[in-house]
Formats: structure tokens, C-alpha cells, sequence
């Protein structure tokens, strides 16, 4: 306890120094911004200014970048709540009570109630990271190849399962994304695969060409599809009525702690993220609540609970981020090619050999939460009017963004021309339902897969019993190919069950490409 | 309207096919284990039997009697590509102005390519007068260009005329 709490104050030594600060303010006030912009969420402004930190400390970097990413699920509820449009995913059930306390002229209510409930939930969440993260961190140091192949396996198919409303098309983007990870120089043998003799194919699919392309610009072709873009905002609120009266707070503090609860639980879970827990705790605190007949009519809970539950997720996808090198969400899984690309390899040993990194990280998370809970309360008009700028000219930002992002990787042309025709292919995946998120997981992942899967062919002799045979994988085995199987047997249940009739379609709660 | 999906399950076949044709030209085992082409030879077989899989839930669904009709709003139907008649024309040139740019970026430069797809898109997808979309056309590639190439120093293509 002495040693985490030694490490917890070296951590606060790094993101307290002024230029940590200024990054952490700089993370958290764009994260708000991208939050609160209508068809941007987290995992688009993360993948976004990603390549923008290339030239940055890495310290530094995260710092900026997990304050986007905490910020985005605060200002997620601006637009929620003010335009009955989510900024993000994590916040489409904080319309449904959210817009109506808003045309009840409680629009400022909903948003302070969010605030604040999202401060705890997060806070609480850090404190956890802070707990568990160095239990788990013993127990990853006892991996081995297979252990690592066996936690990939179950992190795809937990995602797979629940992504989107058809398992099959999840599982289809996350063995796509495997397949062009195979692309370029095959590290273990040396050999060049599906190059067709272009050099400039040898490094394979950039992780961020492809997640610029299917989340900037693949969301924007969407979201102009309605016509004139999105809705302008109904409700101008001022900071002062943000603060709860004591009969608000009376009503929602158990939804604070219930959504707290759910989110932290959901949130720690491979591939769940943040956008099932504010579903899951939308549904128990409407068993919950003694007022459970206002909800959808603005019922201040039906706001509390799901905000509550998305922050507390956030921070604890963290967790098997940091500790097992494994993301929980979309946004988790650019945050782990990130660290990649700066040098760093999430898991076990990142606290022991970077601790400024991990613990500095974590140390920022606590300031970020006090950095946000001021900011939205005291900036809500500032986010506001950020809404009124029409739908198109957001748009033709965020297209800029994208180019110059992909541009400012390597100079290279032909990563703008990929960040394209790979926005063309998430428009089209979005349209049709594929998950965007699952094919990132697995161009990500799919190097670790695949080099811990040979490598633990090869310690075994090709022989596969290696994975089975050990405690750990065989456990994380068994259940990865339960979590593969269960939404066949379910669905097979429940139609044997209304004897023969098409179960109903399930709610759109899942690995959805904000989280 | 099924047929993009069942024309995505088809085009999910082709590449797992190729998948399959190419991982056989790469050694399939090493002397230890496994070799380069095992990992894409079985997630082409995968691709292929997911395709099978969705184009069973298609057909199945596809059989399922058809649901009532909701009530019109301005949102696209699910698995409609492109969009209902009154977006259509905005939409159509957003697109083609976001491929020019995408195309245009690294040899007309930022400021250049960057002005030319505001203008297009603040006057004729937005709607804004031709005041207004010129200043967004002159301004937004200036601050662009102090914010990223100057503050930031991430490198931006030069166009023709030097800047």
C-alpha cells in the first residue's frame, strides 16, 4: 500500500509539472469540444489528433489524449441534452430524459447533474485503476505467449458477441482487420506478404490511415445523409442553474451509485465499454427508481445513471489497457496503437519500466476529472454555441482534420489517398451495420495475435494442447469459446422457447464505434 | 432493400477467397509451429464461412413478414446507401469535393486545396452566401496553417505557388 501510494505521488510529480497541465488542459478542453460537435465521438477526436503528437513526450501525449478521451464523455451530454443529438454513443440514452428535462426549461439541471455525476463515477473510477492496476499487473507478469493469445482471443470474441445487432458482422470486421494486419513484412520469418512487390507496402496498413478514414471521414459521409445535417440547438443555459436543487440530488444519488457500479463493472470487461454500461444502467435504474414511470418524460435518474455509468466505464477500460496491453472499447484500441507507435508496449511491464508513463497517466486522470467538473459548469454556454454552427461546415472541418492528420504521419500521399477510400468503406460498413470498431480491434491486435500464437506453436512444438493444458489460457480459453458461442445458442434458445417465432431484435447496445 | 447487404456478404467471399490464394503461395509451416501463411490462410476460410452465415440470416430475414411502416422522418433507412432524393444533391457533392481534396491535398498544397473545398462546400452544401463562403475559404486554410504548420510544426504540402 505504502509502495502505490509512493508510486500515486511520483505520478502526481510528472502530471503536475506546468507543461503536463497545460496538456492535461488542452486534452480535456477538446475532448469537451469533440464531445459536444454532433458525429464526432471520442474514438474519431483521439484517432484524429493522434498523429499530432508524434514530436511530443509520450508522457505528455497520453496526458493529452486521455483528457480528450474522459472530456468527449462529458461533452457527449451537451448536445445529448441541448439538440437531442449524442455526440457520441455513450450518450444516445441521455436523450431519451436528458432533451425532455431540456423542453422542460431544466436543461442546465440535466447537464449539472451529469457534470457531477460523471465527476464521482470518474473519480471513483481512477481510484480503482489506481487499485487494481498494480493486483492485475502481478497477475500478467505470470503470461506466457499462449496466456496473451488466449486473453486477444477472448478480448475478439466478447466484442464480436455483443457488437452491434448481428454477431456475424462483428466477428466479419474483426477477421477483416486480422487479415490486413497480416499485410507488410512478416516479422518472424522476414518474408513480404500481400506486398505484390510494392516497397511502400512492407509496413503494412497504418492502424491510423485506416481509423481516420473509417471513423473522421466514414461518420461525416453518414451523418450528411440526413438532410441539412443535424439539428441545430433548442435551449441557451446558463451556468448558475446547473448547480442541483437538494430534492434533484435527493432523487439521484443512488443513480450516481448504481450507475457508478454497473459502469465500472461493464467498463473493465474486454470489448463491453462505455456505451452498454449507460445502456445497462439506463435499464436497472429505471427497475431502481421509485419514479420509474417518469422516465422518457425527464426524469432527472434517467440522466444521473447513464452519465454516471459511461465515465466510471471509461476509466475502467483503462485497466486491461494498461495492465494486459489488451483495449476494452474502439477508443482504447487507438490509445494501445498509440502507445505502439511511441515505443511503449502496454502490459505488465509498463509499470516497472516506464513508471513516469503509468502512473504519470493515471495521476493526470484524477486532475482531468477535477479540470472537468469546473470546466462544465462554468464553460456550459461556451460548449453550447459550438452547436449552433451548421452541420456541413463542422463537416468540411472534420474532413480537413482527417487529411491533415493522415498527411502529417509520414508525408506520404498515399496515406491521404487510403484515409479515403477507407472513409468510403466505414461509411458504407456503418450503413449496413458492420461494426467500424471491431475491424480497428483486430488490425491492432492482429500482430500480437498472430506472433503469440506461433510463438507459442512454436514452444509446444505445433503442438495446440499448449493452450488448453495451462491454468490460465486453458480457463481464458474455455470462456473464449463460450463468449463465441453463447449468441448462437441464445438466439436458438429463445427460438425454440416462442416456439419457433423470431426472437426481437436486441437493443442497439454494444461495441458501437464512439465507445 | 437487401441487396447491399447481400452484395457485402459476396464481396466479404471474394476477399476471403484471395485470402486463401495468396496465403497458399507462403509457407504454410516452419520448423517449429507454424509458418507466414497459416494466420491468413484460416481467416480467409473464416471470411468465407462467415459470408455463408450472413447471407443465411439475409435470406432468413429477407422471408420474416415485412414489419409496419414507421412513420416518415428525415433519418435514412437502415442499410440504405445512398440517400433520399432531397439530401441527395448536397450529399453527392460533399462527396466528390472530399474525394477531390483527398486527391488534390499533396499537390495543390493545404491552403490552395483547403480554400477551394470550403468554398465548395460552405456555398453549395451549406448553403451560406457567397460572402460568407469566401471567408471561410481565405480564413479557414489561414488558421489551418498557423494553428498546424507553425504552432504545432507538423509538415504541410506545398502547392505550386509556394505556399
Amino acid at each position: 500500500m505504502i509502495d502505490l501510494l509512493q508510486n500515486l505521488l511520483h505520478g502526481f510529480a510528472v502530471a503536475l509539472t506546468p507543461t503536463n497541465l497545460l496538456f492535461a488542459l488542452i486534452g480535456v478542453f477538446a475532448g469537451t469540444v469533440i464531445g459536444a460537435l454532433p458525429g464526432i465521438g471520442t474514438v474519431v477526436g483521439v484517432s484524429l489528433l493522434l498523429p499530432l503528437t508524434f514530436g511530443m513526450d509520450p508522457t505528455s501525449a497520453i496526458i493529452m489524449l486521455a483528457g480528450i478521451y474522459y472530456g468527449a464523455q462529458y461533452g457527449g451530454t451537451i448536445s445529448s441534452v441541448l439538440a437531442n443529438i449524442p455526440g457520441e454513443s455513450a450518450t444516445v440514452v441521455t436523450t431519451l430524459d436528458g432533451y425532455q428535462m431540456a423542453r422542460q426549461g431544466r436543461a442546465a439541471k440535466a447537464l449539472g447533474i451529469a457534470t457531477i455525476g460523471s465527476f464521482i463515477a470518474g473519480t471513483f473510477g481512477v481510484v480503482m485503476v489506481t487499485l487494481l492496476s498494480p493486483l492485475l499487473t502481478r497477475i500478467a507478469l505470470q503470461f506466457g505467449p499462449p496466456e496473451y493469445f488466449a486473453l486477444i482471443l477472448l478480448g475478439f470474441t466478447a466484442i464480436s458477441a455483443i457488437g452491434g445487432r448481428s454477431p456475424v458482422k462483428g466477428l466479419i470486421s474483426v477477421t477483416v482487420g486480422l487479415l490486413l494486419a497480416t499485410v507488410g513484412l512478416d516479422v518472424m520469418s522476414g518474408r513480404p506478404r500481400f506486398t505484390f512487390g510494392q516497397d511502400w507496402m512492407l509496413d503494412g496498413f497504418s492502424f491510423l490511415v485506416v481509423a481516420i478514414g473509417l471513423f473522421g471521414i466514414g461518420e461525416i459521409l453518414e451523418g450528411m445523409m440526413t438532410p441539412g445535417g443535424h439539428p441545430v440547438m433548442q435551449a441557451s443555459p446558463h451556468w448558475r442553474d446547473a448547480l442541483p436543487s437538494a430534492a434533484d440530488w435527493v432523487r439521484s444519488r443512488w443513480a450516481i451509485v448504481r450507475g457508478t457500479i454497473v459502469g465500472f463493472i461493464v467498463g473493465i470487461l474486454p470489448g463491453a465499454g462505455a456505451t452498454l454500461a449507460s445502456f445497462i444502467a439506463y435499464s436497472v435504474e429505471r427497475k431502481a427508481s421509485k419514479h420509474g414511470y417518469e422516465f422518457g418524460k425527464g426524469a432527472i435518474e434517467g440522466v444521473a445513471a447513464p452519465e454516471s455509468a459511461n465515465n466510471a466505464a471509461s476509466a475502467a477500460a483503462m485497466i486491461p489497457l494498461l495492465t494486459l496491453g489488451i483495449p476494452g472499447s474502439g477508443t482504447t484500441a487507438v490509445l494501445l496503437g498509440g502507445f505502439l507507435l511511441w515505443g511503449l508496449r502496454p502490459g505488465p511491464l509498463l509499470f516497472t519500466e516506464h513508471p513516469d508513463f503509468a502512473w504519470g497517466l493515471i495521476a493526470s486522470m484524477y486532475i482531468g476529472n477535477v479540470m472537468l467538473v469546473l470546466l462544465n459548469i462554468f464553460a456550459i454556454p461556451l460548449f453550447a454555441s459550438a452547436l449552433r454552427v451548421s452541420y456541413p461546415i463542422q463537416a468540411s472541418f472534420i474532413v480537413m482534420f482527417a487529411v491533415v492528420g493522415a498527411y502529417a504521419l509520414s508525408n506520404n500521399p498515399i496515406d491521404v489517398l487510403f484515409v479515403g477510400a477507407f472513409g468510403l468503406l466505414g461509411f458504407i460498413m456503418k450503413r449496413l451495420d458492420f461494426p467500424a470498431a471491431g475491424l480497428i480491434l483486430g488490425l491492432v491486435l492482429g500482430p500480437l495475435a498472430e506472433q503469440n500464437l506461433r510463438r507459442s506453436l512454436t514452444l509446444s512444438h505445433g503442438d495446440w494442447s499448449i493452450f488448453f493444458t495451462r491454468p490460465i489460457s486453458g480457463a481464458l480459453m474455455v470462456l473464449a469459446i463460450t463468449a463465441l458461442l453463447w449468441p448462437v445458442v441464445r438466439s436458438q434458445i429463445i427460438e425454440r422457447w416462442r416456439g419457433g417465432v423470431e426472437p426481437e431484435p436486441e437493443p442497439e447496445a454494444g461495441l458501437t464505434d464512439g465507445d | 432493400m437487401r441487396l447491399a447487404e447481400y452484395i457485402a456478404a459476396i464481396a466479404v467471399a471474394a476477399l476471403g477467397v484471395a485470402a486463401i490464394g495468396l496465403a497458399r503461395q507462403l509457407p504454410y509451416r516452419a520448423e517449429f509451429g507454424v509458418g507466414p501463411g497459416f494466420f491468413p490462410l484460416w481467416l480467409g476460410v473464416m471470411l468465407v464461412i462467415l459470408s455463408a452465415v450472413l447471407v443465411r440470416n439475409i435470406w432468413q430475414a429477407d422471408r420474416q413478414p415485412a414489419a409496419p411502416r414507421e412513420p416518415a422522418t428525415d433519418e435514412p433507412a437502415p442499410n440504405q446507401i445512398i440517400p433520399a432524393a432531397e439530401a441527395r444533391k448536397p450529399w453527392l457533392i460533399f462527396l466528390v469535393s472530399t474525394a477531390a481534396v483527398v486527391v488534390l491535398f499533396s499537390y495543390l498544397g493545404m491552403v490552395i486545396s483547403m480554400g477551394l473545398f470550403m468554398l465548395v462546400t460552405v456555398r453549395w452544401v451549406a448553403g451560406r452566401s457567397w460572402r460568407a463562403s469566401l471567408a471561410y475559404a481565405v480564413l479557414s486554410p489561414i488558421a489551418f496553417h498557423i494553428t498546424f504548420g507553425v504552432l504545432l510544426s507538423v509538415p504541410l504540402p506545398v502547392g505550386p505557388f509556394g505556399f
